[in-house]
């Protein structure tokens, strides 16, 4: 079952960036395997992913497919054979050095998709603001 | 019923406060395309 959720810390991240306290602009998708192990389920209170998988973070292409929604682009490619359960969105000042520096905006969890080496997943995440 | 309401607020025994002016949320939805390196082609597996 897939459950996609915008986190507390996204929230605050909002917020500053609405009043410039946060200058931060890049953001990065990351995947992992623990979606489906116990506390995998995507809250609104996870800060990170469950168990993250060992490739890099992908930067994410920002855009807006319509005025109230913020799209989230980017793939990743296995470098080994696994399952992935989860992908997170993150956003940061700069580079990506760790999760844990910067500030989760969207986890997901979902039905685990087994991958080859080689294979990729192209994650597209639509954070809409809605009245 | 409405008359012991407006005794209640004549009598300033019933307070009335406003609800929140705004409501306002967020919406999260994920696509999922996954690539096979095998076949060369993309599937969609998750929107």
């Amino acid at each position: 079952m897939t459950a996609s959720c915008l986190t507390a810390t996204g929230i605050t991240f909002l917020v500053d960036r609405t009043d410039d306290t946060s200058t931060a602009t890049n953001a990065w998708i990351v995947w992992g395997t623990g979606g489906s192990s116990t506390g995998g389920t995507a809250t609104s209170a996870d800060t990170g992913l469950k168990a993250a998988a060992t490739e890099a973070y992908a930067p994410a292409t920002l855009s807006q497919p319509s005025v109230d929604t913020n799209r989230y682009v980017a793939t990743i490619t296995a470098g080994t054979a696994k399952v992935i359960e989860e992908a997170m969105v993150f956003v940061g000042t700069s580079t990506a050095t760790s999760v844990a520096s910067n500030r989760c905006l969207i986890r997901a969890s979902f039905g685990g998709q087994s991958l080859a080496t080689g294979d990729a997943i192209q994650f597209t995440f639509d954070l809409q603001s809605t009245t | 019923m409405i008359k012991t309401l407006l005794a209640l607020l004549k009598s300033d025994q019933l307070e009335l406060k406003p609800g929140p002016n705004v409501v306002f949320g967020k919406t999260v939805k994920l696509t999922v395309r996954v690539w096979r390196e095998k076949e060369q082609r993309w599937y969609e597996v998750l929107t």
